[in-house]
């Protein structure tokens, strides 16, 4: 989908534009967006036309980071979450070197301060959870003595280890996924040769994924109306059936969703009109990873 | 005599589990015409549809569109030529943007990205949807979803429409909507319905299918006036011809 990955052509075109469908630069509710659009015969100010919101909005501003090419992108991501989790347990300059680095992709990929920060904040509780148990099992206890006494002390640097790389980690992802319209994520895996199944897995999660949950929302509705005031026990075995109800539910999709792309000439691979091209900002981005990661594994 | 735009000569098929779904079909459609499927629900109306290219294989019999025989070697021409619109809009919107989803056809065509991007134009512009092209399926209304599953197959200019259910689900307005769509497109058209006043004002001709057979095939006007025959196939006339 969406715009050609060239560097350099973030501003808005001055002469109206012929009618039809463009893909370039475009002012929408007082912010410059990219991706493909629609203008009507008469293009005044003010045209009007809809794309996705939330997380699908903000992967359409322009900016050098969104202008990467996203195989860059996406390898530059697997570079630092792997030296990230890879390397000893992190030191204060690290992790603020780090966190500098992607907070500053974010800035300039126009990203949200806040939206990051509470996109990111999303793994600390399930993190916490493990880190709180990495003191205990350096031989600590859970008495007062146990946590802050000697043993215990290894223990807090595993905890602090596993609570910054997973915060680090997980930015990276947000810092990606915000500045990168998910249908080029999906052309860049594929370039990069990622099997097409997964390809296409991985396209269909992020398509079906509400569908399911309202699937999932009516059988529990259908269930809870008919069964009010059930024991616990029996309940839970009722929701083991809903899960095979939804597996064939989902299997039955899945057949029907082939079938309509046999219809249209489907014969393997998932195309897209994405073109793709590396350029000198790509391979910025690939040394500062390089070097990010470098100083993270050998500091 | 130029060839029908389709042609089923006793087509029988049963599912693997031993369901007979169609027992003996005759069916010419001429270019240009449009056609109504009725028939209750488990005729075999969906069955019969998936005939048209090739998704369903006949055990018996043989399927021509626009003088092809469907066969393994005809398939793409013939896939090329029939646009097949489904019942669930959500089967048939599976890419992550409207814009992929209708170029996804032309794209497998192998046609250029400017001619890819005409035809998006066109088909999302015939059913009024072209300002949502990089919209997600999942953020449209079941009646956009509807229409811009038509799109995915409009903008493959397919010479056979084949359309499930069109109307199905649809709130009053979105019905006519699709209704008025629908007539204006110039392609030949076969649809299974329920929906009476949709086949009646869509269609000159209807077929009533029941039990895998064709019981009734003539102008949708002497069809729908005759109530024995739409009462014995579960049927009822259309709201618009009662109150005439
Ligand atoms: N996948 C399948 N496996 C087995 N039997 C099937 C399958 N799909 C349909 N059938 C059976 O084939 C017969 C014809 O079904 P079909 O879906 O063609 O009916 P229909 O006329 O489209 O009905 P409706 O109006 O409900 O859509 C029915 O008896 C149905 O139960
Ligand atoms: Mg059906």
């Amino acid at each position: 989908m969406s715009a050609d990955i060239r560097p350099g052509d973030g501003a808005p075109t001055a002469t109206p534009p012929a009618p039809g469908l463009h893909r370039d630069a475009h002012e929408h509710n007082g912010e410059v967006h990219r991706h493909v659009h629609h203008h009507p015969e008469r293009a005044g100010p003010g045209h009007d036309h809809g794309h996705g919101q939330g997380l699908e909005r903000l992967t359409y501003l322009v900016s050098p980071i969104h202008d990467l090419d996203p195989r860059a992108k996406i390898v530059g991501a697997i570079v630092l979450i792997l030296a990230i989790v890879l390397s000893p347990p992190m030191r204060a300059a690290e992790f603020i070197g780090l966190w500098a680095l992607l907070l500053s992709a974010a800035a300039i990929g126009r990203l949200p301060l806040r939206w990051v920060l509470a996109r990111a904040a999303v793994v600390l509780p399930v993190a916490g959870t493990i880190a709180l148990f990495a003191p205990l099992a350096r031989g600590g206890s859970l008495s007062v003595g146990g946590v802050a006494g000697a043993y215990a002390g290894g223990g807090w640097v595993a905890a602090w280890a596993i609570l910054s790389k997973a915060f680090l980690a997980v930015t990276v992802t947000v810092v990606l996924s915000g500045t990168t319209p998910t249908s080029k994520i999906i052309r860049g895996l594929e370039s990069l040769r990622v099997p097409d199944v997964f390809i296409a897995l991985f396209s269909f999660l992020y398509r079906y994924t509400d569908v399911f949950r309202a699937q999932l929302r009516s059988l529990r509705t259908a269930l809870e109306s008919r069964a009010p005031s059930m024991p616990r026990v029996r309940r839970w075995r009722l929701y083991g059936n809903l899960a095979g109800n939804l597996f064939l539910r989902a299997y039955d999709r899945g057949e029907r969703i082939h079938q309509a792309m046999l219809c249209r000439g489907f014969s393997g691979s998932l195309p897209t009109a994405d073109t793709l091209g590396l350029s000198a900002a790509d391979a910025l981005l690939m040394l500062v990873v390089l070097l990010a990661a470098a100083a993270v594994a050998l500091y | 005599m130029p060839s029908a735009a389709l042609e089923l000569r006793a087509v029988r098929y049963s599912y693997p589990d031993g369901t007979v779904a169609l027992s003996g079909i005759d069916l010419v459609v001429g270019e240009g015409e449009s056609v109504a499927l009725l028939g209750p629900n488990g005729a075999g109306k969906s069955t019969l549809l998936l005939h048209l290219n090739g998704i369903l294989r006949p055990a018996e019999g043989a399927v021509s569109i626009g003088g092809v025989r469907l066969e393994e070697g005809t398939l793409r021409v013939v896939r090329a030529r029939v646009g097949m619109v489904f019942q669930d809009p959500d089967d048939q919107l599976f890419m992550t943007t409207l814009y992929d989803d209708v170029a996804f056809g032309p794209l497998n065509m192998g046609l250029a990205r400017d001619d890819v991007d005409a035809r998006v134009h066109e088909a999302l512009h015939a059913v009024g949807l072209a300002e949502s092209a990089s919209r997600p399926a999942q953020h449209l209304s079941f009646g956009q979803r509807k229409r811009a599953a038509l799109a995915t197959v409009l903008s493959m200019r397919p010479g056979l429409l084949v359309l499930d259910e069109p109307t199905s689900n649809l709130d009053p307005r979105a019905r006519r909507e699709m209704i008025a769509l629908l007539d204006a497109l110039p392609a030949t058209k076969i649809l299974a319905t329920h929906d009476m006043d949709c086949a009646a004002s869509l269609c000159r001709r209807a077929a009533v299918i029941d039990g895998g057979r064709i019981v009734a095939d003539g102008p949708s006007s002497e069809i729908m006036r005759d109530a024995v025959l739409l009462e014995a196939h579960g049927l009822e006339r259309p709201t618009a011809t009662l109150a005439s």
